[in-house]
């Protein structure tokens, strides 16, 4: 173990970078005292670990003069980094959460994938997306204290810590030491998405059923259901509807070179993702089922956001309309500030009752179509933009407005 | 004197019973130059990940300087500089980030060469890995691998995916690696064009085996291709039979068959032999050969 | 002087390199006593592995065309080495037979095949030998 090595990785490693940012930001949050503090910084460090990417290490790594335990214990110092000083900060300014067990719950889903598969690269794929809903199982057990969670995590994390420690080889390999009988492939960082062996028509089975999707429909889900009060979950809802789009146009890109028209490619990945709106709007509501009024009023509201959801990260790639995402960089700020401050998303939560009050003289079929109306524009919408979305390699994305490249 | 890389006997397979490397014996030393060749999915990147140490040889070894580069990985990785194809580097820090890290990692890293290349390749400290070029990217692998003057140079297909001009940049940073340290290069390239001019030695693996294992200088000037007409030598065995015949294919209505010896001293042979039957003698280029040797019966 | 080399030609690189020095010296574009090229410079310039060059300056040292004077360079020999003329100018006879034969049955004239020589004798010395008398 050697001291230079160690620290030359740590240095290099994302999380330490973004650790003193995220402590400045958690530190200010704190200082405002918002009600919502303890999501968000789950939240946020949940999503900074998993947005880390491979749970061992790249390529990259194993091309240099390092052994395994350094790399291994460069990335858990940032990541601890990355998880105790804004819990620190924000338990200086505003105590009285349980920010160790928080930290304790984060450095967890940290260590649990990691210590799966430790000879190798990178812990499977697909259990690293998965992480997102382990973090999620974590964060509820946290919030309902249903496990006795601080001798959970007291004795978990020293096991799993020395079960990395001694696993972990000096270099690590490709594959596995002694090949299995079944053919494994033996390319683990290319971007193919794992999917089920469910489905016949293979361009679905390549478009819907990457992992990004499945986990945003049950987002979509719950969120139909009533949660999208709930400010956070909210815009993390709409975030993770953000990241599928992208993720989907990855795959699309393929189909579109294929004899499919652009409307039914499109319809794959909308369908479900309105039905699971939809379907959670009536989970919230049964059995008492409101007037049908109410109904459509609502279904249009939520299928609309959903729409206008892939409708922004769509138009990003268009570049005549590219200025219409930072556009909702602003409100997306004020929901933001809103969670923190413990209010529902929008000012007036009755949307749904001003638009009942506006439409009460117009007859339900009348409404109905309206709505079917406003929805297929809506569709129209994001199929122009897809049409003319662009794949250059490096896409001129808004953030680089206030980014210069060399 | 201890051999640079060596793999003894080495046999690797991804799925049980289907070998990949089926007893791949080299041993490259000091101040070689050598070209790897093959199709694709012969095998060579995964001998070159086992000499990085990226996998483990179900059976036989590998030794680099004399050490295994999976149990002294530090020894051995600090002397090897290691550019590849598919090698990924971070994208979000920046060009000068990546060589921060690689210069508090090696220890003789030559900061003179790196201002050097990196003024030769224009590329800028500050741009970030994401927005480059592949083959700017390419060169930034090839700065961090070369400037720490290695003794050992391995490149998996570097060039490939480059145009011209880049690849011809990377060979002049090869050639002028050379020149400075005398360092071993070891090669795996489609391009035999690049091969031909700064290979010594060339080794061709076909599904697992070494087939060829030859100073390209031999190649070229003691070797050379027979095409007999089917009419003149019915039975390949006869051929096959000769001294000096390394391979005999069948293409169209004819044999191709690689012979030792000047195109001169070969035809007289064979027509002794088969008689005044159109036979050809011709030179013998680097892509001939690669086909004569690793193309299929379809060819 | 520059160097032209083709990797994929049949003849190996150090050998072309031998030919178009000697080409040179024959051709008076290299002079007794010219600098060459170092092993270092020569490579780099063409992009070939050094260990090629230094084939190349061995054998063309070995056959008495240069000579390295150690700290000073790679210089062409003031006395090059003597050729038997007669066995060269035999060698020649039967060249130039192989050379008319090709030329009469691709329908050339005998004048035609001098003018051809006189392009190569121009390409070889580089009108370094204008004032010596012609052909």
């Amino acid at each position: 173990m050697r001291q230079a090595a160690f620290y030359a990785l740590m240095k290099h490693d994302f999380c330490w970078k973004a650790a003193p940012w995220m402590t400045i930001a958690v530190a200010v949050l704190a200082a405002l005292r918002p009600t919502g503090m303890m999501e968000v910084l789950f939240i946020v460090i949940a999503a900074v670990v998993y947005g880390r990417g491979n749970f061992h290490a790249e390529r990259f790594v194993g091309a240099l003069p390092v052994e395994g335990r350094e790399i291994f214990l460069a990335q858990l110092f940032s990541v601890m980094f990355l998880i105790g000083a804004p819990a620190a900060a924000a338990a200086a300014i505003a105590p009285g959460l349980p920010y160790l067990k928080i930290a304790g719950a984060c450095l967890l889903m940290y260590l649990a994938p990691y210590s799966i598969r430790t000879e190798r690269f990178a812990a499977p794929k697909w259990l690293r997306q998965m992480v997102i809903v382990l973090g999620i199982l974590l964060f509820i057990a946290v919030n309902i204290s249903i496990l006795p969670l601080t001798v959970t995590l007291a004795m978990m994390i020293p096991a799993l810590f020395f079960k990395v420690w001694t696993t972990v080889p000096k270099s690590f390999q490709l594959a596995a030491r002694n090949p299995p009988g079944r053919f494994v492939g033996m390319k683990p960082f290319t971007n193919g998405q794992w999917t089920l062996q469910l489905v016949r028509w293979p361009f679905l089975r390549f478009v819907v059923l990457g992992w990004h999707l499945i986990l945003v429909i049950p987002f979509l889900f719950v969120l139909g259901m009533g949660a999208w009060q709930w400010t956070l979950f909210f815009l993390f809802s709409m975030s993770m509807t953000f990241v599928a789009w992208s993720k989907f146009e990855e795959s699309a890109m393929l189909l579109r070179t294929l004899p499919i028209p652009s409307r039914t490619i499109l319809l794959t990945i909308l369908l479900p993702m309105l039905a699971a709106v939809a379907a959670g709007y009536y989970a919230g509501v049964w059995p008492d089922f409101p007037p049908l009024r109410m109904q459509i009023v609502t279904i249009t509201i939520l299928a609309g956001a959903t729409i206008v959801g892939t409708l922004v990260p769509a138009t990003m790639r268009w570049r005549r309309v590219r200025f219409v995402a930072p556009l909702f960089l602003a409100p997306a700020l004020t929901i933001l500030w809103r969670g923190f401050r413990g209010l529902p998303p929008f000012p007036d939560t009755n949307v749904t009752g001003t638009l009942l009050r506006i439409s009460r003289p117009v007859p339900e079929g009348v409404l109905l179509v309206i709505a079917a109306a406003v929805l297929t524009l809506l569709f129209l919408a994001l199929e122009k933009v897809f049409a003319e979305s662009e794949y250059a390699k490096n896409p001129e994305t808004p953030a680089r407005f206030w980014r210069s490249a060399e | 004197m201890i051999p640079v890389l060596e793999w003894l006997d080495v046999y690797r397979s991804f799925q049980r019973g289907v070998p990949v490397l089926n007893g791949v014996s080299i041993s490259i030393a000091e101040g070689e130059v050598v070209g790897l060749l093959g199709r694709n999915g012969a095998g060579k990147t995964t001998l070159i990940n086992i000499a990085m140490g990226m996998l483990f040889p179900e059976r036989g070894s590998v030794r680099l300087f004399g050490l295994s580069p999976m149990e002294e990985p530090v020894a051995v990785k600090k002397r090897v500089g290691y550019v590849s194809e598919d090698q990924i580097i971070p994208s979000f820090p920046t060009i000068g980030e990546i060589l921060a890290l690689h210069r508090s990692l090696f220890p003789q890293w030559d900061e003179s060469m790196e201002r050097d290349l990196l003024d030769r390749f224009s590329l800028s400290l500050r741009s970030r890995i994401q927005f480059l070029s592949k083959g700017q990217a390419r060169q930034v692998a090839l700065l961090c691998a070369v400037c720490h003057r290695p003794e050992l140079l391995i490149l998996d297909e570097p060039a490939g995916g480059l145009d011209p001009a880049a690849r011809r940049e990377f060979l002049e940073t090869s050639v002028r690696l050379l020149n400075r340290e005398g360092t071993t290069i070891l090669f795996s390239s489609h391009n035999m064009t690049d091969v031909e001019r700064i290979a010594s030695r060339v080794v061709l693996l076909d599904a697992g085996k070494v087939r060829l294992d030859r100073q390209l200088d031999n190649i070229r000037e003691g070797t050379c291709m027979a095409i007999i007409p089917r009419a003149s030598a019915p039975d390949p065995g006869v051929i096959a039979g000769m001294p000096g015949c390394l391979r005999v294919r069948e293409a169209f209505d004819e044999w191709h068959v690689v012979v030792e010896g000047s195109r001169d001293s070969v035809q007289e042979r064979l027509t002794a032999v088969l008689g005044h039957n159109g036979i050809r003698c011709v030179a013998l280029p680097l892509e001939e050969l690669f086909i004569e040797f690793l193309g299929g019966d379809r060819l | 002087m520059q160097i032209v080399i083709n990797p994929s030609d049949e003849l190996p690189l150090y050998r072309q390199i031998m030919r178009q020095i000697v080409e040179s010296i024959a051709g008076g574009r290299l002079k007794s006593g010219d600098k060459l090229a170092s092993h270092r410079e020569l490579s780099e310039q063409l992009v070939i592995a050094p260990l090629t060059v230094k084939k190349a300056y061995d054998e063309l040292e070995a056959l008495g065309y240069i000579e390295t004077q150690r700290g000073r360079g790679t210089f062409v020999c003031h006395r090059l080495p003597r050729v038997n003329r007669a066995d060269q100018r035999d060698q020649i006879q039967l060249a130039a037979m192989k050379l008319l034969s090709q030329a009469y049955l691709a329908g050339l004239r005998l004048s035609e095949v001098t003018a051809i020589l006189k392009d190569a004798d121009r390409e070889i010395t580089g009108g370094a030998r204008k004032d010596k008398e012609s052909a």
